[in-house]
């Protein structure tokens, strides 16, 4: 299970490579352009009156408090407004660049933690067919491949052992989406493990620091802006849980809507609390394997507890899931059925849904999302206590 | 005299190359009888007419062309004759033809037969037997969905309890019907290349084994399959038993998936939701997907 970090060569592609590479690119591609059509009630309600009103106000729009997302991804839209071309069409058309960038960064991380070729290409083209990847850009026209290419990229250089670059990535993760403190804790663990080092979280707060410059320099309150995320999770607070198959689907997500988001918040800060204080009380080799396990665990659990989760919160899920099943093929069902899940969810809310349970009751899902929480968690205990991976304490170090 | 019956059933008799006990005999008759009589009660559902007529002997000829399949692949004489006898009464074999007058039979048998000279080493025919197959399929599927669709709103499935059941079947029906269909071809082109990028070589084992995973496969995701999309996969899963029996439960829950299916077309309900086969055969996909990774490992 030992991963050492190994400098690999160039990867050598032949012609059936490139076969293979041109043909599932053309396919994932075909599968784009087909959905590229739809309109969808997120691009009706926020990105197209948003682009509008760039288009109208320009850059001043920015001072105002009409978008909730953070200003890194309204410069974007502020770009795609100045563009001759129809709006939908350029933002679905970056997404959808994005996915192969994303694809292409799981290959490298592939080729990376496997050294196999094969591998490699084949992951590239599976990951353009994961129907979460290609609904959320080109069907859905929602923005979460940015902050997944970055979180790639942040693995990618954490492989390359490179924690700096990989907390650059990071940083660039969070500056788009709050999703990425769902794995938070795994990067305190690698702390407590001399993995990362204090100055590298720096890059967290500068690059978000850096992100909302302009628009500060446009007019609009810093505190605003620094609070962006706190006023992001006072909305949508119509029901404990968005649609994604978590506890309070099985407890009823309709009841103490105040109080149980309010306990609910406390409580996944109470079990991150301790989960961290357990595994902070021994060192471990840090492996690559046990930096996805952990990340994965935390992926899935913290949108578990959390109250108002979405139905696309399991993405940083997906995506883990399937590096875990490159790392070890026996966990091939962790992305095959979390995958499943997060469609369902995709699904639920694409296909209106609205306050009917899917054919497959919320509830169920969430008992199967539970069952993937324990056993990801049984894979991390198991990693923890075998004393293989168990490194001596500092102070017996000192002595 | 008992000991003398019981020496003549277990007598083996001799014919040119064929030999076979008086026990033999007396199945192969009666089967061949039982599977006559188990459709004629229900013939009558709907029009019988030439077509129907010569399903019902195309689907004898299956189970005979099944059996020698079985022969090819296991060697067995006896689990070949087994596969001819089950085959004779499978339920949805029956009730395809006699029942319901669909008559799959006319297409699936060229699977069988390609499959069948697949494993002889006959590659180039085997291959067009398959093809023909699908072709004839796609045609019967598509007169089919212009048949229904006048009468029916709308859906990614016709009856077949896929993938489609799991998320909402009605959802961007005529968007998603060339997505999945993309999506399969991306699937099965990620596996032929493994498969040539690995060197991997067919034996008469893993071509049965893929057989099977791809007859469930692609019914999986391809829109608008219709109620009897299982056909193949129900005799496949019953070959694949006979070369590993401890997948015994393959071909029943296959056919409890199959026969349900062709229930709430018929009847317009089943006792259990239709989500619930479709988790059955996602388990099934998953089932033997890992048997042919290992196999290809092995």
């Amino acid at each position: 299970m030992d991963q050492v970090i190994k400098k690999r060569g160039k990867m050598r592609l032949d012609r059936t490579d490139f076969l293979y590479l041109a043909a599932i690119t053309v396919i994932g591609l075909a599968i784009r352009l087909i959905l590229r059509i739809v309109t969808t009630d997120d691009w009706v309600m926020y990105w197209d009156p948003w682009i509008s009103d760039l288009k109208e106000m320009g850059f001043s729009y920015l001072a105002t408090d009409r978008y909730d997302y953070t200003p890194t991804f309204v410069y974007i839209l502020w770009v795609i407004s100045k563009l001759p071309v129809n709006p939908m069409t350029a933002y679905k058309g970056l997404h959808i660049i994005l996915d192969f960038v994303a694809a292409a960064v799981m290959g490298k991380i592939a080729w990376k933690l496997t050294g196999s070729k094969t591998k490699s290409v084949a992951v590239y083209g599976l990951m353009l067919m994961v129907p979460t990847i290609w609904a959320n850009s080109a069907l859905w026209a929602q923005c979460d491949i940015i902050f997944m290419t970055f979180l790639l990229l942040c693995f990618y250089y954490f492989f390359e052992d490179r924690p700096c670059l990989a907390m650059f990535f990071y940083g660039m993760s969070f500056v788009f989406k709050l999703q990425t403190l769902f794995i938070f804790p795994f990067l305190v663990i690698l702390w407590v493990n001399k993995k990362v080092q204090l100055k590298h979280f720096l890059w967290i707060p500068a690059l978000y620091a850096l992100s909302i410059i302009p628009a500060w320099i446009a007019g609009r309150p810093l505190m605003e802006l620094i609070n962006i995320y706190m006023a992001q999770g006072a909305q949508d607070v119509w029901s404990l849980s968005i649609k994604w198959p978590n506890i309070y689907q099985i407890i009823g997500n309709q009841f103490f809507l105040l109080e149980y988001a309010s306990s609910g918040t406390w409580l996944i800060l109470g079990i991150l609390m301790i989960l961290m204080y357990a595994m902070a009380q021994k060192r471990y080799r840090i492996t690559n394997e046990f930096i996805v396990q952990m990340a994965l665990f935390f992926a899935i659990l913290t949108p578990w507890f959390l109250p108002h989760m979405h139905e696309r919160y399991g993405c940083v899920a997906d995506i883990l899931a399937i590096i875990y099943a490159l790392m070890n093929i026996k966990k091939f069902y962790f992305p095959l059925l979390h995958i499943l899940i997060s469609f369902n969810c995709y699904m639920a809310y694409l296909g209106h849904l609205g306050w009917d349970e899917p054919p497959i009751y919320y509830g169920v899902w969430a008992f199967a999302e539970l069952g993937l929480l324990i056993l990801a968690g049984i894979d991390v205990w198991n990693y923890m206590r075998n004393p293989e991976n168990q490194l001596p304490a500092q102070g017996k170090e000192a002595a | 005299m008992d000991d003398f019956l019981r020496e003549f059933i277990s007598k083996k008799w001799k014919i040119g190359k064929l030999t076979f006990t008086f026990l033999d005999a007396l199945l192969a008759v009666c089967i061949t009888g039982t599977g006559i009589f188990l459709r004629l009660p229900v013939i009558n559902y709907t029009v019988t007419g030439p077509e129907k007529i010569g399903a019902i002997v195309l689907e004898y000829l299956l189970a005979v062309l099944c059996g020698a399949v079985v022969r090819c692949c296991t060697g067995s004489r006896n689990r070949a004759f087994l596969t001819y006898a089950i085959l004779v009464i499978y339920p949805t074999v029956a009730a395809n033809g006699a029942l319901w007058n669909v008559n799959a039979v006319y297409y699936v048998i060229f699977f069988f037969a390609g499959l069948y000279l697949y494993l002889k080493g006959r590659r180039i025919p085997g291959t067009l037997s398959i093809l023909a197959g699908v072709g004839i399929a796609l045609y019967r599927m598509r007169q089919t969905r212009l048949a229904m669709s006048a009468a029916h709103p709308a859906s990614l499935t016709e009856g077949w309890p896929n993938f489609f059941e799991i998320i909402p079947k009605d959802a961007f029906v005529d968007l998603f019907d060339k997505v999945f269909v993309l999506l399969l071809a991306g699937v099965l082109l990620t596996m032929v290349y493994c498969f040539v990028e690995k060197k991997v070589r067919m034996t008469q084992e893993l071509t049965v084994q893929l057989f099977f995973f791809l007859s469930v496969l692609i019914p999986y995701f391809a829109p608008y399959m219709p109620a009897w999309a299982g056909y193949t996969a129900d005799i496949a899963a019953l070959i694949y038993f006979m070369q590993r029996k401890e997948r015994f439960y393959i071909p029943i829950l296959h056919l409890i998936v199959s026969y349900s299916a062709y229930a709430y077309a018929i009847n317009g309900a089943t006792k259990l939701p239709m989500v619930v086969y479709s988790v059955i055969l996602l388990g099934i996909l998953i089932n033997t997907g890992v048997d042919i990774y290992k196999e290809v490992n092995r």
